[in-house]
């Protein structure tokens, strides 16, 4: 049994977070705040670091219904994937994020990252295969 | 405290100003030949090669039925009106527009906004304004700022009109090395990502970029 849901979410306007079944963050509406890693990125490494301990093997984060993010936003997930790539490859779990085909930041900016750390991110469209 | 932002109507307020009520032009014909506005082209510095900059200027372009001036926010730089106002601009452009050209117009919002409020002197007002020119929708943020700054701003986008891919991924990869987010990333996720063509014109110490896509 996981203790992620235990970790407090930060109510951000526009966005809703929730944890879903025992390895899934679920991530909805829009990151539009100014200095999202003052909230939204605490939370994500408090994550990191639960995964971590619960030496869980896949995390999943579901974005395909994220529809707009700014450039701060992105490198939320960019500081996530270079978490886990400075970690020894033993110690790495898979971090899987679930796009949406329809949503073109998240095809642009998804296949910028597996282009720059594609050993550590995973990519899967929700209406496609993974990659 | 800051000002609220000013959600001008078209018809109120045909003619673009700089929140002082001067236009462009006006602004520019102090010293000589206001009648033709060619010394106030003259001042002008464009990083578009396509088309005359005087054409984006023009005080009348409100006033035509095919070009129409939707939203214009005024405000002052370092407001905390970013995240109301791309809520706004963001429901407006859903209602308004395909999905599609309502999400590059979003994205062109926030990261064009962000930057004027964040590197905007607080002198002059930012100004946002958003047309709908008949075949085209424009995104322009104008804002003051030091002459270092509007010339880095410049270079900048005449880097993305040349190579938006290359520069967007050289910006993502500066992320991922650990590099500090700059400004930059938003520009070139708004001409590589949204597809929309950047212009960056300089009068005085005013910059105005503008961000345009097909409607």
């Amino acid at each position: 049994m996981t203790t992620f849901s235990n970790i407090t979410i930060p109510k951000v306007d526009s966005l809703s977070m929730t944890i879903e079944g025992e390895t899934r963050l679920m991530i909805r509406g829009m990151i539009a705040t100014r200095e999202p890693n003052q909230n939204i990125g605490i939370y994500f490494r408090a994550l990191h670091a639960e995964i971590l301990a619960s030496h869980v093997a896949t995390f999943t984060v579901d974005v395909s219904e994220l529809t707009f993010v700014n450039s701060s936003a992105i490198r939320l997930f960019i500081d996530w994937a270079m978490w886990l790539n400075q970690l020894p490859a033993a110690q790495r779990y898979r971090l899987t994020f679930v796009t949406s085909r329809h949503i073109t930041w998240q095809v642009t900016n998804f296949s910028a990252l597996r282009s720059l750390v594609g050993n550590v991110v995973f990519v899967e469209p929700k209406d496609g295969t993974a990659a | 405290m800051n000002k609220p932002p000013d959600y001008s109507s078209p018809k109120s307020q045909a003619k673009p100003d700089h929140g002082d009520g001067s236009s462009y032009r006006q602004r520019s014909g102090s010293s000589t030949n206001e009648g033709d506005g060619s010394s106030y082209r003259q001042r002008l510095r464009s990083s578009s090669d396509e088309e005359p900059v005087s054409r984006r200027f023009d005080p009348n372009e409100a006033n035509s039925a095919d070009n129409q001036l939707i939203l214009r926010v005024v405000c002052e730089a370092g407001s905390n009106i970013l995240e109301p106002t791309h809520l706004y601009v963001t429901t407006l452009s859903k209602a308004k527009f395909r999905p599609t050209v309502a999400e590059k117009v979003s994205l062109a919002c926030w990261e064009l906004f962000s930057n004027a409020l964040s590197y905007g002197s607080v002198r002059r007002p930012v100004i946002l304004e958003l047309f709908d020119l008949k075949n085209v929708v424009e995104l322009r943020v104008s804002n003051e700022s030091i002459a270092a700054r509007c010339q880095l701003l410049e270079q900048r986008i005449v880097q993305l009109k040349a190579d938006a891919k290359g520069t967007y991924l050289e910006e993502m990869r500066r992320s991922v090395s650990g590099g500090m987010p700059r400004a930059t990333l938003g520009l070139a996720r708004v001409a590589h990502e949204g597809k929309m063509d950047l212009f960056c014109t300089i009068l005085m110490s005013r910059v105005l970029v503008t961000a345009r896509c097909s409607l």
